[in-house]
């Protein structure tokens, strides 16, 4: 069947299918390695930061009953600062559950983000 | 909070306190102890409360403070006004703080409720994203795991397609190339044979042209010097044939003197037989006188005394009798000898005069030889002239061979060259089809090798290439040895043999 092609079209052939597969499953290849090096940044972006956002959040609540104790028992202006700040924290924290959640488009995640804000005005 | 107070002497506290003071105050100038016991159980009220926060307290301070109202009477006229202003801004004051301390209850109420619901709520976010988390990364490890597996099996596919590639198309390949790269290594090494044995050829025929062109050199120097020995010869054959004419009279006059010498010594010859017969005589007349002077001595004896002067004499006439016979002996003897040498001078004379006329009949004869050798030599001289001009000729025609079996050698040479160039080309091309030495290292060496020999360009290091440039009226692009001879044979490729001739009749013609 090639005796009667030349030998550059032959060489041209036999390298180009080689070049052909290897280039698709370098592609495929290099595709896999984007979409999951992609998804795992999804994931890290959202669903582990949001994880970390939300222990971040217990920790500024329990900071805030940690200063109204202190408060109470010294009453000391400086543990209302604490609880402010706590509260900011916390609120912030919130808010970036919720954009996160809106990227990630965990729409209870986002409910439940703005629920805690809302707790924390109040 | 500030506002109901952060300690006794600030806020709402602050105040409560100070309207308790002017009260005491107001109350400290009147006699009468029952306001100030009204006083004492409305501050213990007030403790009651903020110490407890119980509103009950709160109540009865406010019975309190209306009972101390009723008491205004025992306070003096001057000071019931202030006294009722201090009740009631005290009376303000606990409303106030009672209303602030129940805002503070419930606002920590509140408080304390909503950070009740954040944390679980955090929480809950928290188990939502883990269990997203983990529901995402399994999907992203599932994906990634079939697709790394698609691409594993594209690349085996890839692999195994290639090892068929090259079980199908390398011996496509490589077998005709391996056949040209056999037809080319023999015709390289035909080439390379043949290119050699007329390298040799010419080498061997320039060197014999130069030995010879070297021998025709000599002859022609040798056949000049012959040339001019030949004239010389003639030259000295024509002295040779006049000395000889001169010898023959030479010859002629010593024969005759000879002659005459002959007839002298006949003359001598007779004279001395004359002398002898003479001698003779002589002889004879002393023996005569001897035998007389014998005779008279014996008769001087017989006569004795008278005798002995005779005796004296006829001894002393012996004595010259003797001598005279001695002396006639001697001389006979001598002229014996002459006689004989007489006789042998005439001989030796006819034998000289016999040789005489021989070397005149010889001079004539050489006159005439010697006449021939000048006339041949004259003519030898005439070809030696001739011969030298064909000599010379034949070493022109002969340095001119010797020039063009030097071309021709390097032209050999050049062809030689070309052949262990294509050679050693021929076995990177094998190196790099069958593997092997040569197959990398002169990979570049060989596109310019092939880039050269294709004429399409020219080796790195012009001058030190095996195979320099012949043509240098065509630049830089390089000219093989059959294109030059081709070209100097009108456009048609000619072969060795047809250039230089390796036969032994060729050479004849040649």
């Amino acid at each position: 069947m090639f005796k009667s092609l030349r030998l550059s079209v032959k060489l041209i052939l036999s390298f180009g299918i080689l070049l052909l597969i290897l280039g698709v499953a370098l592609s495929l290849f290099k595709y896999s390695s984007n979409d999951t090096n992609r998804k795992f940044k999804d994931l890290l972006r959202a669903d582990v930061a949001i994880v970390s956002r939300a222990q971040d959040i217990e920790l500024a609540e329990a900071n805030c009953r940690n200063s109204e104790k202190e408060f109470f028992l010294t009453l000391d202006k400086k543990y209302c600062a604490s609880f402010d700040r706590s509260i900011a924290n916390l609120k912030a924290e919130a808010g970036h559950i919720i954009e996160l959640a809106r990227e990630a488009e965990y729409a209870d995640v986002g409910v439940k983000a703005s629920k805690i804000a809302g707790l924390a005005d109040n | 909070m500030e506002y109901r107070g952060l300690d006794r002497n600030s806020g709402l506290h602050g105040k409560l306190r100070d309207s308790a003071r002017q009260l005491d105050a107001v109350i400290a100038r009147i006699r009468n102890s029952e306001p100030k016991i009204l006083l004492l159980q409305l501050t213990g009220h007030e403790k009651d409360y903020l110490l407890r926060g119980d509103e009950s307290f709160a109540k009865q301070a406010d019975g309190v403070l209306a009972r101390m109202t009723g008491k205004v009477k025992v306070i003096a006229e001057t000071d019931r006004g202030q006294y009722l202003s201090h009740i009631e801004e005290y009376r303000r004051n606990l409303e106030e703080l009672v209303s602030q301390e129940r805002k503070i209850k419930t606002l920590v109420e509140n408080i304390r409720d909503n950070t009740g619901k954040i944390e679980p709520a955090a929480r809950e976010i928290e188990t939502r994203a883990r269990e997203s988390a983990d529901v995402n990364s399994k999907a992203v490890l599932d994906t990634a795991k079939s697709r790394t597996d698609t691409a594993t099996i594209l690349g085996f596919l890839a692999l195994g397609l290639g090892v068929l590639i090259g079980v199908i198309i390398i011996p496509s390949i490589t077998r005709p190339v391996t056949q040209v790269i056999g037809a080319l290594t023999s015709g390289a090494e035909q080439v390379a044979s043949a290119s050699y044995q007329v390298a040799e050829s010419s080498r061997q025929m320039a060197e014999g042209a130069s030995e010879q062109a070297s021998s025709l050199e000599e002859t022609s120097a040798s056949l000049e010097e012959m040339s001019s020995m030949t004239k010389q010869n003639a030259d000295n054959a024509k002295r040779a044939s006049a000395m000889a004419n001169d010898a023959k009279g030479s010859a002629e006059k010593g024969r005759d003197a000879m002659l005459r010498m002959t007839d002298a010594i006949s003359r001598i010859k007779d004279s001395s037989d004359k002398t002898a017969k003479i001698i003779k005589t002589i002889d004879e007349i002393a023996f005569q006188t001897n035998l007389l002077a014998l005779n008279a001595s014996v008769e001087a004896a017989r006569a004795g005394d008278a005798g002995k002067g005779f005796a004296v004499v006829a001894e002393e006439v012996r004595s010259l009798a003797q001598r005279s016979a001695e002396a006639a002996h001697v001389t006979a003897n001598l002229i014996e000898d002459s006689r004989k040498n007489a006789d042998n001078g005439v001989a030796v004379s006819a034998e000289v005069a016999a040789i005489l006329k021989e070397i005149a009949d010889g001079v004539v004869t050489m006159t005439m030889l010697i006449g021939e050798v000048s006339a041949a030599s004259n003519e030898q001289a005439l070809g030696i002239e001739q011969v030298n001009t064909t000599v010379s000729q034949m070493d022109k025609v002969t340095q001119s061979n010797a020039a063009n079996a030097e071309e021709s050698a390097s032209a050999s040479e050049e062809l030689t060259a070309q052949a262990k160039e294509l050679t050693e080309v021929v076995k990177v091309l094998n190196g790099i089809t069958v593997g092997g030495e040569g197959s990398s290292a002169n990979g570049n060496g060989l596109m310019n090798r092939l880039a050269y020999l294709s004429g399409y360009g020219a080796p790195h290091d012009k001058e030190k290439s095996l195979v320099p440039p012949i043509d240098e009226d065509d630049g830089a692009k390089p000219v093989s040895v059959e294109r030059r001879l081709g070209a100097s044979r009108g456009g048609r490729v000619v072969r060795p043999e047809e250039v230089i001739p390796l036969d032994d009749h060729e050479l004849k013609d040649f």
